[in-house]
């Protein structure tokens, strides 16, 4: 892993296995998770890119934004994102 | 509504996904939903549609054995489906007919294999979200997509293990690993004696059980619909290294 590179990984308790990525190029979210639809993932990326703050403010804007373009993640929940989020920004 | 089952066949990793596809769109477009029996020649890796090839497959590995690796559309873990091994079933039909509760479809389709399995001998549970278990070691795993109005719900039901190739081909991470069940996994063959020919009878009728059903093959637009999509997508690096 190349210097500036942050990833962190998650095993859900009772859920899938999330890998979040993050480097100059955005986040990169891998994992064996379901989210429907499968073709939000970019869209969800991108939204993990822009997002800062602390790990409630986060997961309250991913909260919001599933909500608002009907997208439900199945095997993990918008605060596990936040918090693996905010340990890669840290 | 009369569904359709396809006969069962074996096709190489590509072709399997490219024709649960093609499948779905047959649906979208008012045809019967659809159920099939599968297998997968030359055995193959599927990974969910969320996975990296490289963290989750040993690539060298699966060269040096003739085995394919195949992203799915569908999310979920990697699968090593051993070309003898195991039976892959495919339930595809509109949205409606299982309703927009994800988790109570996965709980009613594994219903279905539980019942066979029930038939076949064998008790075994429910784990959610997508596996079933007997004896506490997961004996079936499965994954679903929705996409515009079509459910797509497609699994696995091992017959036999070949543990040496699993965990060659397999490279999970210490995470996942630390959260499987202790007993790891199982097959039909160390709680039953049952063959191919008595397994898909079984799935058969409990797949269908209360629905009108004939069997049919794929259309021959199906078929070149199927292969278009092996070029276009399942069999392409582009695709599979997409993550």
């Amino acid at each position: 892993m190349g210097p500036g590179v942050r990833a962190v990984e998650r095993k859900v308790p009772g859920g899938k296995l999330l890998r979040l990525r993050l480097d100059d190029d955005g986040v990169r979210l891998t994992g064996d998770f379901f989210l429907h639809p499968e073709d939000a993932i970019a869209d969800l990326e991108a939204l993990l890119t822009r997002l800062s703050g602390d790990a409630d403010a986060m997961a309250a804007a991913i909260e919001q934004w599933m909500a608002e373009e009907g997208v439900v993640a199945v095997g993990f929940a918008p605060s596990d994102l936040a918090v693996m989020l905010a340990e890669a920004r840290r | 509504m009369r569904w359709r089952l396809l006969p069962f066949a074996a096709y190489r990793g590509a072709m399997n996904m490219a024709v649960d596809e093609t499948v779905a769109d047959t649906v979208r477009a008012g045809g019967p939903p659809t159920v099939r029996f599968y297998a997968w020649s030359p055995g193959a890796v599927s990974i969910g549609a969320f996975q990296s090839a490289a963290e989750e497959v040993d690539l060298d590995e699966c060269r040096r054995r003739g085995v394919e690796v195949v992203r799915r559309r569908t999310g979920g873990g990697a699968v090593y489906h051993d070309p003898r091994g195991e039976v892959t079933y495919s339930v595809i039909a509109p949205q409606a007919v299982f309703g927009n509760d994800i988790l109570a479809s996965y709980r009613e389709v594994c219903g279905y294999v539980m019942s066979a399995l029930a038939a076949l001998g064998v008790p075994s549970e429910y784990r959610p979200i997508n596996d079933i278990v007997v004896s506490g070691r997961k004996i079936s795993g499965s994954a679903q997509t929705r996409r515009e109005g079509v459910f797509l719900m497609h699994g696995t039901v091992l017959l036999s293990i070949d543990r040496e190739a699993m965990s060659s081909l397999l490279t999970p991470s210490p995470a996942k690993a630390a959260g499987r069940p202790a007993g790891g996994v199982t097959c039909l063959a160390e709680h039953a004696d049952a063959s191919l020919d008595e397994v898909l009878p079984a799935l058969r009728e409990a797949f269908l059980r209360g629905r009108r059903w004939e069997e049919g093959d794929l259309t021959s637009e199906e078929e070149a619909r199927a292969q278009e999509l092996v070029r276009s997508r399942y069999g392409s690096d582009a695709w599979t290294f997409s993550r």
